[in-house]
């Protein structure tokens, strides 16, 4: 068959701009890019024994979170503090709360999504994404939003991704005891974020659909003069964190914290698909970092109590402390103690593992105990009731 | 058989000569009168997209053909199909036009034939980027649209049956091949099922 066609015809498609066709083939256009830039001097930051190292910055979306009631609260509250006769081993409960509990205000990763090699001080590069995220990381129900934070890190394996980690809880007894599973932590090493925590300035990656509800509880922010909420699609925002110290009695209140800096509040969208501004993440130590890729076991907020094991727990550098359960919102547990033991300090993560004598796998509080050890609890348990 | 021929009657399917006051007889309405060399058919087009390269384009089509044992042909459709990835939703409109001809041979009621039809293929293509309009895309970030012409031909086997008057059954369908103004060359097949009219 010889080529035909008409040679009118082709002139004038061509003459109508129109290309030729490419089906379902050919690379994804993203759906927006971003341009992030990693600045700072990482000699001094370093970790030891890291000789090379593969640079990138990943986008990490963020998760739904409430902090563990026990972190929550006041460690010089009496509510806190045991009667006598604990054991003298155990530590204070600011220590453990030190130790084990992770930034209550912190960005809690959710997913690692899309990641990018960048050279630290050597400008800007374009980190795209040709994907929304997905329906389980947007929150709300008629409005979804989701937030990402821009990790810089060191990818050590090099497998392109940034390996987010979890928490080492320690062992425990019970039918639970066969679902345990524990990770290693990721060889990567942090070394910044642009956004790490509500109480420091940070620029956020915000995906809306709908309209922005400013009552979700969601990494809240407060009003900001230039923009108050994100609009809808991909956005940066950026924002000056509130107070650490006035956050809670106002979130106690009802009230968002306001901004301590309210000229750092800032919104760019993108023109086409690229947002035009520039996101700087600064290197930090990677221990001051190293939460922005620290999954939570349970992102409902709910804290897992569990049964105690039989064979004693090593307590070996961690800390431990017996405290009362908190108020959980209905019914009190007065007679009811909580053994709190942290993870060990060369955990990637911080984290605690909660056992109470009774309780079931889903609520401690529960009317038909799944445990209950009050009358024979394990030789090696530590916490004594209160007198 | 009264039902069918007042539902053919309603219809308006005889020609007002027929309704007289003389009865209707079988072998009237069932008489082949065709005698024509002209032959008009259209119908319903069901082929493989030129250049989406899978799917069912479907669509519609008509051609004339002039002769007894070598016809003279001229050939148009039009079809469509939408296929999906996971970044795009793709829609390709296929207008085809052929001139060509055909060795066909009557048998009683029916014929058959061999076509061949070469002519032009033009394909519009509509693009739209998925999850572009949840995430707020606008223009040619959200959709694109382009159009290429690729020189083609097909070859179909060409069933026709008589059915009554000048009215007959005809399916026709084979392989095709396209080549687009890049120089690809893409194989296919194309069908068509409808009715023809033979005066």
């Amino acid at each position: 068959m010889t080529r035909r066609g008409s040679p009118g015809l082709a002139a004038l498609l061509a003459a109508a701009g129109c290309g030729n066709v490419q089906g379902l083939g050919g690379p994804p256009t993203p759906l927006v890019t971003f341009n992030v830039e990693a600045t700072g001097e990482l000699s001094s930051l370093r970790p030891p024994g890291i000789t090379d190292e593969s640079l990138q910055v990943a986008l990490v979306w963020g998760a739904q979170w409430q902090p563990e009631p026990f972190c929550f609260l006041d460690p010089t509250s009496p509510d806190l503090v045991l009667p006598t006769d604990t054991d003298p081993e155990a530590s204070a409960p600011a220590a453990v709360m030190a130790a084990g509990c992770r930034d209550v205000f912190g960005f809690v990763p959710a997913r690692a999504d899309v990641s990018v090699p960048v050279t630290i001080n050597g400008g800007a590069v374009a980190l795209s994404l040709d994907n929304l995220p997905a329906t389980d990381l947007l929150v709300g129900d008629v409005s979804l939003v989701a937030y990402a934070s821009l990790v810089f890190y060191d990818d050590q394996n090099r497998n392109g991704t940034l390996d987010l980690s979890t928490a080492h809880p320690t062992k425990f007894g019970g039918r639970d005891n066969g679902d345990q599973q524990d990770t290693p932590d990721s060889p990567d090493v942090i070394y910044g974020a642009s956004f790490l925590t509500m109480t420091e300035p940070d620029t956020r990656v915000a995906y809306l659909e709908g309209t922005f509800d400013p009552t979700a509880a969601f990494y809240p922010r407060a009003d900001c003069p230039m923009a108050k909420w994100p609009p809808a699609g991909f956005s940066l925002l950026g924002t000056g964190g509130f107070d650490e110290k006035t956050a809670l009695p106002e979130a106690e209140a009802g009230m968002l914290p306001p901004e301590t800096d309210p000229s750092l509040c800032a919104m760019a969208m993108p023109v086409a698909t690229v947002v035009p501004a520039v996101v700087t993440v600064a290197a930090r130590a990677p221990a001051e970092v190293a939460e922005v890729s620290c999954l939570e076991q349970t992102l409902d907020g709910s804290t897992r109590y569990r049964e105690p094991p039989a064979d004693p727990i090593d307590f070996t550098g961690r800390l431990y402390t017996c405290a009362p359960l908190p108020s959980l919102g209905g019914a009190s547990q007065p007679n009811l103690i909580q053994l709190v033991v942290t993870g060990l300090p060369t955990d990637h993560c911080r984290g605690l593992t909660h056992y109470t004598l009774r309780g079931c796998r889903e609520d401690v509080a529960c009317a038909v105990p799944d445990w209950d050890l009050t009358a024979n609890p394990p030789a090696w348990w530590p916490c004594q009731p209160p007198s | 058989m009264r039902r069918l021929l007042a539902a053919l009657f309603l219809l308006g399917i005889f020609p007002a000569a027929a309704r007289g006051d003389e009865a209707l007889s079988v072998s009237d309405v069932w008489q082949v009168r065709s005698k024509s060399p002209l032959t008009v058919d259209g119908g319903l087009v069901l082929a493989l997209p030129t250049a989406l390269g899978t799917g069912l384009s479907s669509g519609v089509g008509a051609g004339v053909s002039y002769g007894r044992l070598l016809a003279w042909e001229a050939r148009a459709s039009w079809s469509t199909a939408t296929e999906s990835s996971i970044p795009w939703t793709v829609t390709q409109q296929d207008i085809k036009l052929r001139a060509g001809v055909a060795l066909q041979h009557a048998f009683g009621r029916g014929r058959v034939g061999l076509r061949l039809g070469l002519g032009p293929t033009i394909v519009y293509e509509s693009r739209l980027r998925n999850q572009g309009t949840r995430a707020e895309l606008t223009g040619s970030a959200l959709e694109t649209s382009a159009a290429e012409l690729f020189a083609a031909g097909d070859l179909q086997g060409v069933v026709a049956l008589h059915v009554f008057g000048p009215w007959l059954l005809a399916v026709s369908g084979g392989p095709s091949l396209a080549i687009g103004s890049s120089g690809t060359v893409r194989g296919g097949w194309s069908s068509l099922v409808g009715i023809g009219w033979q005066p």
